[in-house]
């Protein structure tokens, strides 16, 4: 892999492979949110002015990364919310607080270039690995 | 890799295996097996055939491609008294579906107001994402939307009693609750009902190239020359949601039931159990969101060819032949060995298909069966086929959806530029109306299969009947 953190899309016929790297599960999930943001807007563009603070809960490890990517779609749609860093106080096997900074969508400023329905449960995966912290998803887009 | 052995001239079978339940079938042509992604697609018609209560096969319809839990393009029908019912087996754009509206206008009429009219109905239907809706709802407003559904229109001069006939189930599906609904779908799709979203989305100006039937287009007022309008979308924001809350809740209990797919994207639950029941009147909810959607969009269009031609809609004649929905779970009864049994028909990507005879059906889609309204991809022809007899027999009712993705977005993009699709477009005669140029490129003709082969292949087979071709003079994108 290119650098201990990161992501990368992966094509997929109708929808959009996520893969995502770091040494720590926190990480991981960091590194979702920042792709999914990047699917949306050009992350360039994106001040960071704002702190959100986000909880989610889910049945297991791999069911929190979709809530999280999930709920994250549902901030920006309901509330225009761009988010560009994320840092986690709490992340374990079912729940997680997280600080999300970034700003609110000016269309003057963002150009929304794409969108994204919801986080899939196929393939997805979150594990720990010899490296360092590895997940899946596959988003609809 | 999963075995699959030709059965009849374009019928391919997957006999069962480990945890399947029944075979699978796949009616599509030879290219299906050239096609990318065509292996992981057959994986997923063998992973639906493990649900608990599905009966006769787990079908793909001939534009089968690559999806997650189901393919695109399948359909499967599992008993109501002790089967489960499957969030992504329906999808997350619920009730994405598309409707077609003729007008008592030609070709000749139109093609020379054609870019007045689609910059018309880009000013009046907002596209694209994050955008607003036409119809501004208070949250109260919105419950009676989704339980309700095209009937609640009607009330608000949105819709006339002909539009609710033309609708499928009457543009109201039975048991829909908003109280099944969460507060995060609400607040996604209050501000949406009338917008047309972004992806596949779309608003076509199309004219009658071809009349294939005859009798069935006479009886539909339907001549070749003539003008249409096509409105592919969905429930939007709303649908989304309600599938993101209640897949998470059926993962979350598929261990409680003792229920083991091999996808979780296959998550499901025992439809009388209280997670199924739910979901059920949320899909529902979702399901009239899109249908209502999908009728203010059209009153839209009446008032944009009004502002055009300087004349009432209703003597322009933009009246509705049918709107049909492609993603859904529909409880009907089919005949499975013999024996009427109530189903949930899980269509994925699928349309209905009823023939001739159906009682469900409107009375003149009863004498002629139904009208199956097939989208080409973006710029490309669009058909009309006919719902049969023998798609009641072999496919729950069932057809093909439309063309079905060949590419994926970004294999698309790396073809050719939006301002190259554009300029391609433009140059066949067809007005483009796109606010982003990256969204040209993904849903540029080339990305999808031919749409005449999959009607082809269905026409042979006898799942639905060609009609009519359309082709378009006028395109609004997402």
């Amino acid at each position: 892999m290119p650098a201990k953190q990161g992501y990368e899309l992966v094509d997929h016929t109708a929808d959009v492979g996520l893969r995502v790297w770091a040494p720590t599960c926190e990480g991981v999930f960091a590194e979702a949110g920042k792709a999914l943001f990047s699917l949306i807007c050009d992350p360039r563009t994106i001040e960071q002015v704002e702190t959100v603070e986000i909880r989610v809960e889910a049945d297991d490890r791999e069911l929190l990364l979709a809530a999280w990517i999930d709920e994250l779609i549902y901030q920006f749609e309901a509330t225009g919310a761009l988010f560009t860093d994320f840092t986690f106080s709490e992340l374990d096997e079912t729940h997680l607080v997280a600080r999300a900074s970034g700003e609110h969508l000016d269309p003057a400023r963002h150009a929304v270039c794409g969108g994204v329905k919801a986080a899939t449960l196929c393939d997805l995966s979150v594990r720990e690995g010899p490296d360092g912290w590895e997940g899946f998803v596959i988003l609809d887009v | 890799m999963v075995r699959v052995e030709r059965a009849a001239e374009h019928t391919y079978v997957i006999e069962p295996e480990g945890a399947m339940r029944v075979p699978g079938r796949i009616y599509a042509a030879e290219s299906l097996f050239k096609q990318a992604g065509h292996e992981e697609a057959l994986q997923q018609v063998a992973d639906v055939a493990t649900l608990p209560g599905i009966v006769g096969a787990s079908l793909a319809m001939p534009d089968i491609h690559w999806g997650y839990g189901f393919p695109i393009g399948g359909v499967a029908a599992l008993r109501a008294d002790d089967g489960v019912v499957s969030p992504g087996g329906v999808g997350f754009d619920i009730n994405c579906g598309v409707r077609l509206a003729l007008t008592g206008l030609d070709a000749g009429d139109v093609r020379p107001r054609a870019e007045e009219l689609v910059h018309e109905l880009m000013r009046r239907i907002p596209q694209g994402l994050n955008d607003r809706g036409t119809l501004k709802l208070q949250p109260r407003e919105l419950t009676k939307l989704v339980e309700r559904g095209v009937p609640w229109l009607l009330e608000r001069g949105l819709a006339t009693e002909r539009d609710v006939e033309r609708t499928e189930q009457g543009g109201a599906m039975s048991g829909a609750s908003a109280a099944a609904v969460t507060q995060k779908a609400v607040e996604r799709g209050r501000t949406q009902v009338g917008s047309l979203g972004a992806g596949n989305h779309f608003i076509e100006l199309q004219v009658v190239a071809d009349v294939l039937d005859e009798a069935a287009a006479g009886a539909w007022g339907v001549h070749p020359g003539q003008v249409a309008v096509m409105i592919h979308s969905g429930s939007r924001g709303f649908g989304h949601q309600t599938c993101t809350d209640h897949l998470q809740r059926m993962a979350a209990a598929a261990r409680r039931y003792g229920i083991e797919v091999p996808d979780r994207q296959l998550a499901c639950a025992p439809a009388s159990s209280p997670e199924g029941q739910d979901y059920l009147a949320a899909m529902a909810a979702a399901a009239n969101f899109a249908f209502a959607n999908r009728q203010t969009m059209m009153h839209e269009v009446r008032l944009a060819f009004e502002q055009v031609f300087r004349r009432p809609w209703e003597r322009l004649g933009v009246e509705l032949l049918y709107d049909v929905a492609h993603n859904i779970a529909k409880l009907e009864t089919h005949e499975v060995d013999g024996v009427p049994t109530r189903v949930w028909v899980h269509r994925k990507g699928a349309t209905r298909a009823f023939g001739p005879g159906h009682p469900e059906l409107p009375p003149l889609f009863r004498e002629t069966g139904q009208p199956v309204i097939v989208p080409g991809d973006m710029g490309s022809e669009s058909w009309l086929l006919v719902g049969t007899q023998k798609a009641m027999r072999e496919s729950f009712g069932s057809a093909a959806h439309g063309a079905g993705r060949r590419l994926s977005r970004g294999a698309a993009k790396r073809v050719m530029s939006g301002a190259d699709v554009r300029r391609d477009l433009e140059a066949r005669g067809i007005v483009v109306g796109s606010q982003s140029t990256s969204l040209l490129a993904e849903e540029a003709p080339y990305a999808y299969k031919d749409i005449g082969e999959i009607v082809a292949v269905m026409d042979a087979i006898g799942l639905a009947r060609k009609v009519a071709r359309l082709e378009p003079l006028g395109v609004l994108k997402g």
